[in-house]
């Protein structure tokens, strides 16, 4: 036992490495699930030996058809993020966050419809196998694709460690090991099958991702309500109902529990650190609120991680499926999880501060423990955030191996690149920025997932969102101004995050909405007060008047 | 028939324009029910919540009614507004679509 047991002040704990799960019905469900993301990559690993690399690594050979653009794209939209960071926030603060989640109701019409169908035609005629591609082809200017391209990596780089935190934690929890370890086998598996699989890889795991995302999360609802004895019992009548349930935060100041804080918004007090002597504010002010509603919906038109769907999708028709299958997705995902998440305290559900994130696979194992779910059932529902974690970070992977390599060393600094080397430097780029978000990972250990994840979602639209809409839709907009929104949108945000206090006793926004505003003003007011670009460059984007 | 870029930019802006509104009432319900429903100061919160199948009523009207509504839309969107204009293919001159042969991954 020396081996795997480490002698710690008297008493013997277990060394980093130790597995203590012996448990195998529920590890059985999850190693099948691994061994399907296999026998996936290893297919797709076999289409990269027929025609063009690029075209195959990158796209896919644009061939989606409307099943995997449409679970492609929702596997990688949510992340650990909505499986562990969102239900881990309704289990600390209740039902205001339905108001959290309300911009979703809107995303998949908003994500699809908007640029879905233009990125793809332009892409196409183009031969742009990146965003990047296509707004540096528009403009003719490095400077455009170079500043696209750091915004890209600097918002992917921050998700990926969110996402790398989220998949150890469920693999401690599966495990029961340490967070080195979880961490450790995260990310072997995960950037092994991205860096030999490529986007193909990246597109049929996260189809079969997203369906054992939706299988797992819509299971728990009649079991979870099962076991808490309904919904209204849950909410306002058992001994731990939301509407009877003590705040924490106010409790540890010493003031008392606003009434019905967990049932209406704003809801209950901010977890602070402990110790901290400044009590929390109230979780969801209107301004923040609002804020989200616009992040959640405007923020999946030009995210990093979803738009490469767009250029990857067959025809129309895989469009318009996909759209009227991801509609009822969000809601089915969402929904689940703000139920079961709301019953969870009232199944004596208790995560010390700072561990909520593993509320959801907390739930499972008490299920079993209740004897509410076979325990192979458990397996299941551990796998399917699993799943999401995963299917965000392989297609985050891709996106920087594709921005180093095809954007910045073959088209901004010029390197010409054989077939063969383009292979390689793509599979070292990937397993590389595996390596380094594992160590970020290993640093940083964020007390919520889910702030960080807005993070993402919320810079990432600040800087992008607007010039990209200019360059598909806008023949006025010109490469400084496009520059312009695309700096500026991500300074603004940055800023606002440090200079947000400052302006909270106003109206309380997010710093999202500053970098949104700002980039706005900026592509369009220096694009007016630039040269536009002449007819022969814009026709084959806008055709000829 | 007019060119086939501008006319497809024409018919991706008149799709746009369609998303905003369903956008923009999407917003306005939300915002409406929230804030006269769910953002009520400590005092007026009633003794027994109002709950609808177990939810607190501002969620049910303000969350999950909202999304059946914009379910709807989306398909409305995707059967009616969407239209036809298959990326692979180039229009001719008489605004016909010329097919383009392309491999397949799923359905």
């Amino acid at each position: 036992m020396r081996g795997l047991l480490a002698e710690a002040g008297g008493r013997i704990e277990p060394a980093w490495y130790h597995v203590g799960q012996r448990d195998y019905a529920i590890l059985v469900p999850f190693v099948l699930f691994m061994l399907g993301v296999a026998v996936i990559t290893v297919f797709s690993h076999r289409h990269q030996k027929t025609g063009d690399f690029r075209t195959e690594y990158y796209v896919a050979g644009r061939s989606f058809g409307a099943w995997v653009l449409a679970m492609s794209w929702v596997a990688t939209m949510a992340s650990g993020g909505s499986f562990l960071g969102y239900p881990s926030l309704v289990f600390s603060y209740g039902w205001t966050m339905a108001f959290w989640v309300s911009g979703s109701i809107v995303t998949a019409v908003i994500g699809l419809g908007i640029v879905g169908k233009r990125i793809n035609r332009l892409a196409r005629r183009t031969g742009a196998l990146t965003l990047v591609d296509l707004l540096r082809d528009r403009f003719g200017s490095d400077a455009v694709g170079v500043t696209y391209s750091a915004v890209i990596l600097v918002t992917t780089s921050v998700y990926l460690v969110a996402q790398f935190v989220a998949g150890a934690r469920i693999l401690e929890s599966l495990l029961q090991t340490s967070y080195v370890m979880g961490l450790l086998l995260f990310a072997v598996s995960v950037v092994a099958y991205t860096t030999f699989g490529g986007f193909r890889a990246v597109a049929w795991t996260d189809t079969l991702q997203g369906i054992v995302m939706i299988i797992g999360v819509v299971l728990l609802v009649p079991l979870t309500l099962s076991a808490a004895g309904g919904l209204e019992q849950a909410t306002l009548t058992g001994d731990r109902a939301q509407a009877v349930r003590v705040d924490p935060e106010a409790a540890e100041h010493g003031v008392e529990t606003e009434r019905h804080a967990y049932l209406y918004p704003p809801g209950p007090r901010q977890q602070t650190e402990p110790g901290d002597e400044e009590m929390g504010g109230v979780f969801l002010p209107l301004g923040m609120g609002l804020s989200l509603f616009l992040i959640r919906s405007l923020g999946a038109v030009m995210m990093p991680t979803t738009v490469p769907r767009m250029l990857a999708f067959r025809d129309t028709a895989a469009l318009r499926r996909a759209l009227m299958v991801l509609a009822p997705y969000f809601l089915l995902m969402y929904g689940s999880s703000l139920i079961v998440m709301n019953c969870a305290p009232s199944l004596g559900i208790d995560l010390e501060p700072g561990k909520s994130d593993q509320a959801m696979p907390a739930l499972a194992q008490r299920l079993v423990e209740l004897k509410a779910a076979p325990a192979l059932l458990a397996g299941l529902l551990i796998a399917a955030p699993f799943a999401a974690v995963m299917s965000t970070v392989d297609s985050a992977l891709l996106v920087i191996s594709a921005c180093v390599v095809r954007d910045l060393v073959e088209k901004s600094f010029g390197v010409r690149l054989s077939d063969v080397a383009v292979r390689r430097l793509s599979y070292s780029v990937t397993a590389l920025a595996g390596a380094g978000v594992f160590l970020g990972a290993l640093m940083i250990e964020p007390r919520f997932l889910q702030p960080l994840v807005i993070h993402y979602v919320g810079g990432s639209a600040s800087a992008l969102f607007w010039p990209g809409l200019a360059t598909l839709f806008w023949r006025r907009a010109t490469a400084k101004g496009v520059t312009a929104g695309l700096a500026g949108g991500g300074l603004i945000y940055i800023a606002a995050i440090f200079f947000k206090p400052l302006m909270d006793p106003i109206v309380p926004l997010h710093p999202f909405v500053y970098g949104f505003v700002g980039s706005a003003l900026l592509v369009s007011l220096v694009s007016l007060k630039t040269p536009g670009q002449d007819q022969r460059q814009l026709a084959p984007y806008f055709g000829v008047n | 028939m007019g060119d086939p870029e501008a006319r497809h930019l024409r018919q991706c802006l008149r799709e746009a324009g369609v998303v905003l509104v369903l956008w923009l009432a999407g917003l306005a319900w939300t915002l409406v029910v929230v804030i006269g429903w769910g953002y009520l100061p400590v005092a007026e919160r009633p003794e027994v919540p109002d709950l609808v199948w177990g939810m607190p009523a501002w969620v049910v009207w303000g969350l999950f009614v909202p999304w059946f509504l914009e379910i709807a839309a989306a398909w409305w969107f995707a059967l009616r507004v969407l239209a036809d204009d298959d990326p692979d293919q180039q229009i001719d001159d008489d605004g016909n679509l010329v097919a383009a042969a392309v491999s397949e991954v799923g359905a």
